[in-house]
């Protein structure tokens, strides 16, 4: 779902550190590598399910191995932007939004991509924050970068940078304080899908 | 999840539309034509346009009519009238600005807090009903739903609000403002309050001198480039929310009375999906450089084409009794085609999609007669029966059911035909005509070598 996102990631990437995205076999590869596994990594919605134990070994191991492009395309990023001459714009700002958003809800995905640990998280908040990190913060940052990155071209207009640096602030600290609590709600076992709740975890 | 988190992102979404908005006023170089000037237009950058902004704001040329004959008309006079237009201006602002922000929003919040408090809210206000409380329990007809009044769990979650501090305990993240409904409730008074004061507000004899010291609003209103860039809000206001929320009323009928295949919802959805993104670019990019409707952009075009046209015909004999007959200039001509060429495309996309929503509708007429016939049937069937009178009040059924026939055979109809007819053709229209090919005077290009091969 986000592979369209990690091209245009690219792009920013590029356009921000003024350099040729270094490592670009290992981001083809990786690419490549995600498209194949993202189709053998279906069972691990499926872990309270009935699957089989040599199953859920199978599809744990599957879902951990999607882990590795991820870092590497998450690495090839953060090296071009190293090396290369950074030039701040919004799109920058939204693009570290997106890095954070992905590194938070990749980690908690390799939580959840093991069986023993899904069978307790399931259908608690950590799935919700998981999701929502790696969707909503990467996503949607992507989707505003990538606004904001081809704005003239789209529109012929210039935008106002000081109120989208506002917009980034608010996006990105509400982002953080939606979802990031959403994973120790989760922790403590707070249910999804429950309209009504324990007192103690009402404030 | 926290209300708070929700809500700053939420702003941020209301600075990003905020910051189309701003690039819609200033961020475009436009060609600025001075009145008085000798007509040499100058490019304005981002902060002469704001210079331009506040200059036709504060021009005070403000003629203010005082004297009003009978003879003019009514309505004349009535459009002439400044009260008129101070009242039609700060209401349209203040309604499709606030209101289009603020209701969706307060709305969103209050039924988040209290969905069901705010479903009966609704359903009061919707069926016009009498209710009547009797013990903290909400009557209305033959239905009682207990505990509507009951509010006791607020105050209990205020209590835990206010007894610990936010993020001091796991859940904190899920404290609520459950006591937003009633401000809810009050926005849509204060709405309608403010309307009222700023019309008053500006009737007076006090507001009229400032008026016609600072002149924010001439006679000539409806010429001066901030009153047509705030056409142009509106207008992208009410395509962009309506055409939301028009999707989501679509979805919420079909889904509701299974009006159609999981085949055709998905192809709809997809048709819907893309074309909201083809709203996205090519509308506001429209809007941007050339306008939907009104346009300094297009102010200009037309200007300078009026003022570079080559006469190549003119009857001298003519001039005094027919000034403008008595030349004729290709542009005239390439207007008038490029129109004919308009007229009939948008004729041929608005009845294919007629034609095709006709059918569909007639299909869904046939569909749900059936339906009906097949209901009443039942009905009778089960009236027969002393168990149904004994149960239930019998006239309640007919009512729903009358209503859900009247509701979707006429409002249905409405709906489709003005939302469906009205939306797909613009949108169409949209994505056909101010993609990049048209933008490029195609349609002038096209007309003009028709007009050379006429010629010959």
């Amino acid at each position: 779902m986000l592979l369209p996102a990690f091209g245009y990631v690219s792009n920013i990437v590029v356009f921000t550190a003024r350099h040729n995205i270094l490592t670009y076999d290992h981001m083809v590869i990786s690419m490549f590598a995600i498209c194949v596994l993202g189709m053998i990594v279906w069972g691990h919605h499926m872990y309270v399910g009935g699957l089989n134990r040599s199953m859920k070994n199978l599809f744990s191991a599957t879902s951990l191995f999607v882990s590795i492009p991820s870092t590497l395309k998450i690495h090839s990023w953060v090296v071009t932007l190293q090396t290369g001459n950074i030039h701040f714009t919004i799109s920058t700002l939204f693009l570290f939004s997106f890095l954070i958003g992905i590194l938070l809800g990749g980690i908690t995905g390799m939580v959840l991509g093991t069986a023993g640990f899904d069978v307790l998280y399931h259908d608690t908040y950590y799935v919700i924050g998981h999701f929502h990190l790696v969707l909503s913060m990467g996503g949607f940052s992507v989707i505003f970068g990538v606004i904001y990155h081809y704005w003239f071209v789209f529109f012929r207009v210039r935008y106002n940078k000081l109120f989208a640096i506002f917009q980034f602030v608010f996006f990105f600290f509400g982002e953080l304080i939606t979802f990031v609590p959403a994973l120790f709600l989760g922790m403590s076992g707070m249910p999804r899908r429950i309209n009504d709740y324990p007192v103690f975890f009402s404030g | 999840m926290s209300t708070l988190g929700h809500g700053f992102v939420l702003i941020s979404l209301l600075i990003f539309f905020f910051v189309v908005v701003e690039a819609k006023f200033v961020g475009e170089p436009f060609l600025f034509y001075e009145r008085n000037s000798l007509g040499v237009p100058y490019f304005a950058n981002r902060l002469s346009s704001y210079n331009i902004l506040i200059i036709q704001l504060r021009q005070p040329s403000f003629f203010l009519k005082k004297n009003f004959k009978k003879s003019d008309g009514f309505l004349f006079n009535l459009i002439n009238s400044s009260k008129t237009i101070l009242l039609m201006s700060t209401s349209l602002f203040i309604f499709v600005g606030l209101g289009s922000t603020l209701m969706p929003v307060s709305l969103f919040i209050s039924g988040a807090a209290n969905l069901v408090g705010s479903y009966n809210y609704l359903f009061n206000i919707v069926s016009l009903g009498v209710t009547f409380e009797d013990g903290g329990n909400l009557t209305y007809g033959s239905f009682s739903i207990p505990g509507y009044w009951d509010f006791s769990f607020l105050e209990e979650g205020s209590a835990f609000l206010s007894e610990y501090f936010l993020l001091a305990t796991p859940g904190a993240a899920l404290v609520l403002l459950h006591s937003i409904s009633d401000l809810t409730k009050s926005l849509f008074f204060f709405l309608v309050i403010l309307v009222v004061i700023f019309y008053f507000f500006s009737v007076n004899s006090l507001t009229r001198s400032f008026v016609r010291l600072y002149g924010f609003l001439k006679n000539t209103v409806t010429t001066n480039l901030p009153f047509l860039n705030f056409l142009d809000l509106v207008v992208i206001f009410i395509f962009f929310f309506m055409s939301v929320y028009f999707l989501e009323v679509h979805f919420f009928f079909i889904f509701l009375f299974s009006g159609a295949s999981e085949s055709s919802n998905y192809q709809f959805n997809f048709l819907l999906s893309s074309f909201f993104f083809v709203f996205l670019v090519k509308t506001l990019g429209g809007i941007y450089s050339q306008s939907l409707l009104f346009s300094v952009s297009s102010f200009n075009q037309a200007f300078f084409n009026f003022y570079s046209g080559v006469f190549f015909k003119v009857n001298f004999k003519n001039v005094a009794t027919k000034a403008r007959g008595s030349y004729k200039r290709k542009q005239d001509f390439e207007g008038f085609s490029s129109f004919i060429i308009y007229f009939f495309l948008n004729s041929f996309f608005f009845l294919s999609t007629f034609l095709v929503w006709f059918l569909r509708f007639c299909i869904q007429f046939v569909r749900l007669l059936v339906l009906f016939i097949v209901h009443t049937v039942f009905e009778f069937i089960v009236i027969g029966s002393d168990f149904y009178f004994s149960s239930v009040n019998s006239i309640d059924f007919f009512i729903f059911k009358s209503f859900f026939l009247f509701f979707f055979y006429f409002c249905g109809f409405l709906y489709l035909i003005v939302y469906l007819n009205l939306m797909f053709t613009l949108q169409i229209f949209i994505f056909y005509f101010f993609s990049e090919v048209f933008q490029s005077n195609f349609l002038f290009d096209l007309s003009a070598i028709s007009i050379s091969k006429l010629k010959k």
